[in-house]
Parts: C-alpha cells; sequence; structure tokens
C-alpha cells in the first residue's frame, strides 16, 4: 500500500471506531480491500487495538436488570440502563496492573450501589477486584452474560479460575476463589454453590448470610472462612467474631437442622449427610485471598495437627501459618491482639523470623491433660516458646533444649473467659515495645519427616500462656 | 471460501433443541457438570469471540449486542457441541451469524461494512485468533506505557462505555480534537503492540 492508501485506510478505520463512519467511509475501506490484501491486516490491527481496549478497560458485558423475557420492551429497559452507565455514573478505572500471562483490573466503585435509576433494579452485588479472574455471570438458565461487574438477584458468577473480590449492597465484602460458584440471592444473602469463599461482615451488615447444600451461616459481624465441595459438604471457620451456622442433611427441612453459634478461632466441618465435626487444623494460606501460590515457593514444615480434645468438648482449631513468624505476628487463634515481639529493640531471635508457626489456644494452658501431636513433613529445627513464669515440664527438657534466648509476647486488649473485655494491656507496634510477658526459647531437631508429641503446661497457676510451636528448616 | 460458508449455515441452522441444559443455579441436585464445562469454556474463549464480533461490529452498542445474543446461542446451542472440535471456531461460527442478523435488522438505520467484506475480515480474523493472546498481553503492557492524560482519555472514553464524541462533550473539547487524540492514542498503541510482539519473536 502506499503511503497516501495507508493514510486515507487509517483515517476510515478511526471513523468506524469512532461510531462516526459514513456509507463513504466503508465504501473507502471495501475499495482500498479490494485493492490490496493487506489491507485486511491493517483493518485487524487496527479495530484489533480498539476492541481490545475495550475489553481490558471494561472486562464486562453490559449489566442488565433481571427481565422475564427478551421482548423489545426489556431490550429498551436494557437500554436505558445501558444509557445511564453512558452518563458515566456506574463504572471507572483507575488502574492496569499486568501480572505476567493474566491482567488484574482494579476498578474503582460507585460509592453506593443504588446509583441505578429508579427505573431498573439495582443490582445486588459488584466485582470490585479481581486477580487473573476469568467468570461467567449466568442471568438464568437461558443467559450466560460474561464477565460483568454487576450481579442482580437470583444471578449466578462462575468462576472458573482466578479471585474476585465483591461487594453486597448490604456492606458486606466476599473473596471468591476459583473454581467457585456463587450465587446472589439478595443484596444481603447468597447461595454457595461450591468454592471457597472469605467474607467480611462490618456492624452495618450484620445479617448477611450464605447458604450452602448443607448449611446456612448468618454473620453476626466477623471475618469467617466457608468451602463447599461438590457434594455439598461445608467447612465453616471464624477468623473474627462470631456466626450463627444452622446445618443439616439435605432430605429435611431447614427447621429441623442442628443450629450452633461458632466464635473466633472455632471451625465446623459438615460432611455430605449433613453432620458435623471440628476441623481440627487449618493452613493459613487456604482462606488468604491470593496467598496460596506465594507461601508455596516453600513446602509446608508442619503439614497437620492434633490434639486430644475431643469434638463434643471444643470447636476450636489450629491455625499453622506458613513463614507467619516475625514481629507482631498474631500468637494464638483465641486472642486477636496477642503479638509476638522481640524484648529489645534488636527484634526476635533471628532464626525464628520467617519459620511456620502454629497458632495454638491461649484457653489450653491450664488444660491438664492436654496433648497434641504435629506431623512434621520436613527435616526442621522445631522451637517450643514456653512461659518463663512457671517451671518447665518434663516433656520439655526432656525432649527439648533451652536455646538461652527469649522472646516477648505483646497482649493487648483482649476477651475473658466470662466474655467481657480486658482493657489493662495496651497494644504496641515493633519489637521492645509494649512487651507484658517472656517466654524461654526452646529447641529440638528432627532431622526427618515424624510425628511429635507435646504435653500440657502442667502447672496449677493461670498466671502464664499457652506454649508456641515454631518450625524453621533446618538447612537454614 | 463457499465450503465456509456451508459450514457456517450448518452451524446456524441447526435446531435448537427443547431440552436446553440444565438450570446452572440448580446444582444442589448434581446437575451442574454440563454448566461447568459450557461456563469453563465460554469464560476461557469469551474475550476472543468478543474481539472477533467486534472486528465486524466495531461499534460499542452493536457489539454488546451481538456478545449478548451470541451467548444465549451457544448456551441454546451447547447441546450440540461436538466435544471433540475447538470451541473458539464453533463459537465464532455461531457469532458470525449474529452479526449478520444484527446488520440485517438495522441496515437502514446504521452504516454497517458490507457483507462481502464481513466474510474477508471473519475469515482472516479466525486465521489470526492463534496470536490474539500474545496481541492482548502486549497491549496490556502498552496500556500501562501511556501517559496520564492518554490514559484519562482512555478511561473515559472506553471505561465509561461512551462514544469519542460525548467523551469530548464532557471534556468540554472539540469533537475534532478529541478524534485526533483517540486517533493517535490508538496508533500508539499499535506500535507499541507490534514493536513488543517484534521483540518477543527475536527472543523466541
Amino acid at each position: 500500500m502506499t503511503t497516501d492508501q495507508l493514510n486515507r485506510l487509517s483515517r476510515c478505520i478511526d471513523a468506524v471506531c469512532d461510531d462516526r463512519a459514513t456509507a463513504a467511509d466503508v465504501a473507502e475501506i471495501e475499495r482500498l480491500v479490494g485493492e490490496d490484501p493487506e489491507a485486511v491486516e491493517r483493518y485487524l490491527d487496527q479495530v484489533g487495538v480498539h476492541t481490545g481496549v475495550d475489553w481490558l478497560v471494561t472486562s464486562q458485558q453490559p449489566a442488565a436488570p433481571p427481565l422475564p423475557d427478551h421482548s423489545f420492551a426489556s431490550r429498551m429497559l436494557a437500554g436505558r440502563m445501558l444509557a445511564h452507565r453512558a452518563s458515566g455514573g456506574r463504572l471507572a478505572l483507575y488502574g492496569l496492573l499486568s501480572l505476567g500471562a493474566c491482567v488484574a483490573l482494579m476498578l474503582s466503585l460507585p460509592s453506593r450501589l443504588d446509583e441505578t435509576p429508579a427505573l431498573v433494579t439495582p443490582c445486588a452485588a459488584i466485582v470490585s477486584h479481581s486477580e487473573c479472574a476469568q467468570w461467567v455471570v449466568l442471568h438464568n438458565a437461558e443467559r450466560p452474560d460474561g464477565m460483568r461487574q454487576q450481579l442482580f438477584s437470583t444471578e449466578t458468577l462462575h468462576l472458573t479460575e482466578g479471585r474476585v473480590a465483591m461487594r453486597f449492597a448490604d456492606g458486606a465484602e466476599v473473596d471468591l476463589t476459583g473454581p467457585a460458584v456463587l450465587q446472589v440471592l439478595a443484596p444481603d444473602r447468597a447461595l454457595a454453590v461450591r468454592g471457597r469463599l472469605t467474607a467480611s461482615v462490618d456492624e452495618d451488615a450484620v445479617g448477611f448470610a450464605i447458604d450452602t447444600p448443607r448449611a446456612q451461616v448468618v454473620d453476626l459481624g466477623t471475618r469467617f472462612g466457608l468451602e463447599v465441595d461438590d457434594r455439598g459438604a461445608t467447612d465453616v471457620v471464624v477468623f473474627e467474631g462470631e456466626v450463627d451456622v444452622t446445618y443439616g442433611p439435605a432430605t429435611s427441612a431447614d427447621a429441623d437442622w442442628s443450629r450452633r453459634v461458632m466464635r473466633m478461632g472455632e471451625g465446623m466441618h459438615v460432611d455430605r449427610a449433613g453432620d458435623a465435626q471440628r476441623i481440627v487444623s487449618i493452613r493459613s494460606e487456604r482462606f488468604a485471598p491470593g496467598a496460596e501460590g506465594g507461601a508455596s515457593e516453600r513446602p509446608p514444615l508442619i503439614s497437620e495437627v492434633r490434639d486430644n480434645i475431643r469434638g463434643a468438648e471444643s470447636w476450636n482449631y489450629y491455625e499453622i501459618v506458613r513463614r507467619g513468624m516475625g514481629e507482631d505476628a498474631v500468637a494464638y487463634v483465641d486472642r486477636e491482639e496477642h503479638q509476638w515481639n522481640g524484648l529489645e529493640a534488636g527484634g526476635m531471635p533471628a532464626y525464628l523470623v520467617g519459620g511456620d508457626y502454629v497458632k495454638m489456644f491461649n484457653h489450653d494452658k491450664v488444660a491438664a491433660d492436654f496433648a497434641m501431636e504435629l506431623e512434621v513433613a520436613q527435616p526442621v529445627s522445631l522451637y517450643v516458646l514456653f512461659d518463663k513464669r512457671v517451671p518447665p515440664p518434663e516433656w520439655l527438657t526432656t525432649d527439648f533444649e533451652a536455646t538461652g534466648d527469649e522472646i516477648g509476647l505483646d497482649i493487648g486488649p483482649f476477651l475473658n473467659l466470662g466474655g467481657t473485655m480486658n482493657l489493662d494491656h495496651s497494644a504496641g507496634s515493633g519489637p521492645g515495645v509494649s512487651v507484658d510477658d517472656v517466654l524461654t526459647v526452646w529447641k529440638r531437631v528432627i532431622p526427618h519427616p515424624a510425628i511429635v508429641r507435646l504435653g500440657a503446661t502442667e502447672t496449677q497457676t493461670k498466671e502464664l500462656n499457652m506454649y508456641a510451636i515454631v518450625a524453621t528448616p533446618l538447612d537454614d | 471460501m463457499a465450503a465456509k460458508r456451508s459450514e457456517r449455515d450448518q452451524d446456524a441452522q441447526d435446531e435448537v433443541r427443547p431440552d436446553s441444559p440444565s438450570d446452572p443455579t440448580n446444582e444442589r441436585t448434581g446437575g451442574g457438570g454440563d454448566v461447568d464445562e459450557f461456563v469453563k469454556l465460554f469464560a476461557q474463549h469469551q474475550r476472543r469471540v468478543h474481539a472477533y464480533i467486534g472486528a465486524l461490529l466495531p461499534g460499542r452498542s452493536d457489539a454488546d449486542d451481538v456478545m449478548q445474543d451470541t451467548s444465549m446461542a451457544l448456551w441454546k446451542k451447547w447441546d450440540q457441541f461436538d466435544r471433540a472440535r475447538n470451541f473458539l471456531p464453533w463459537a465464532c461460527g455461531v457469532a458470525y451469524f449474529e452479526v449478520l442478523r444484527h446488520r440485517r435488522k438495522y441496515a437502514t438505520r446504521k452504516v454497517f461494512l458490507s457483507e462481502e467484506l464481513m466474510e474477508t475480515i471473519a475469515d482472516e480474523a479466525i486465521k489470526r485468533s492463534e496470536t490474539d493472546e500474545a496481541r492482548s498481553a502486549a497491549l496490556a503492557d502498552c496500556l500501562l506505557k501511556l501517559s496520564p492524560g492518554d490514559r484519562q482519555l482512555i478511561v473515559h472514553r472506553y471505561g465509561a462505555g461512551v462514544t469519542t464524541q460525548k467523551t469530548a462533550e464532557d471534556l468540554g473539547r472539540p469533537a475534532s480534537t478529541v478524534y485526533k487524540a483517540m486517533a493517535r492514542i490508538r496508533r500508539g498503541l499499535l506500535e507499541c503492540v507490534r514493536r513488543s510482539l517484534a521483540r518477543e519473536n527475536r527472543t523466541t
């Protein structure tokens, strides 16, 4: 093509892309394509940038309200919705991030989800953020809608890969990890068909509920994790606050299901028959958005934790935090503010930093018959941090060696056993600040994968903290 | 060319069976396997189907409408899809006829490419689909290199789903200025994509 032809072609294609092409522009494109097949290549290159930018920036199909049919009137309604979007009120992209082979789109959100015109149904939830995600919204049994951000009541989001963050109209935030299927039932309710999610609910959104085939979880102001397998078995793990869980078999009416309030640090597995069991331990990355891949650079050092506390007596779970040990690391699953810190400004013993650690239950500090087993998956240096105020038990002095090092615990405010808040301790930040208690560091080398047994604190006093466990690779 | 048209005709004329796939939200009853397979393939290829439709109908609202119609048609015809075939050519075949339907419906009100040119472009677009992922990744990187002013213009034009004319009105700038700016930005992005692909070819 000559430069003149190329320029003319380019101008005509721009006109097509900008919705201002005339019949003469189209005729010119056809004439140039007829003269030189390279013009088709040029056309596809140029239009490809236009459609590609459109996709990358919006990454969605137009959102339409739930419509009873596809009649002309319904399409007009959808058209008005589009026109509203055209007025610029609903979505605006503020950034694009390229993450290797995938693209993460970060979208600024409308400040209010009900900013739709009165004529149309407000959406019940929106996808507020996505990472390497591919999804399809099913409007109903006949209408798949592609990757759009707005979801209306009764619509289903099929996430085939990646992660999306959703905000419900009532204020609840849900992080969904693919593959997963979530149906939005209402602005304050969803059905998790399968997949893994975490939900965060502040005071305004208390009452947000997630149904699964075997359970219903009503949030009482909290953050919790939930996973549903292909057959409906459901895991519920409470990270903060409380949830109200009802559960039972699919064959019985919901009114006949069992009910239990689950609190921070408690987890429940509802099996396919609708029976509930305690979840004994979870890995920290299981419900941490996007953390699974990153943490997996090093295989887990501790693969499982078990204790002798029966399900009927406790629903508590242990959290195995991979690479998580460090300044201000949260120490226990049942204490929101207790944090590990170095005694002095120089920090905690360096060999502990970056280790895998187990968040224990501080409540277990006075359980006289307590015993636990760790499945150690790799050769490790295994450390026990033991409260300095009480004498070490025989199992510790026999199997472990005192390093002579110490570590601090910054207590902060916490919930007493009676349910009242203990505000005697303020929380600090960083090493050497607001350290309340001191623990000694004990070490044992585990050269091969093994099951390691640990016992109780063996003390009558309540003035202590439960011991802690840290593992670091033996070759470090 | 005639053979390809014949294949598309066959796809388009296949009668939709009355037993469409089971309700995707009713997976408590275990009817999700078929839905899953469709959704997985659709999610994987929807951007490329959108690009294919956009090549034939560059206008945003036209492409959106046809993408919607195509999604529904694919879903209805899913039971007829031969799983041994590739999804993308099948989906584009279905999309092609949705484009033609749309064109014929609005031909008296809008300016479209001729059906002959559409067919030529459609054939070429399918041939290029293998390099589509690399182009898209390069384009995403190139978007990040735009100046703040150009990025703001792109975000307003595409993110808000408005026309270039409306963008000019919103920004209080002459339409001709914004048309030129959009053309310049898209041309710059095209050059950036070409350089990126050339670099990639040199290193592989």
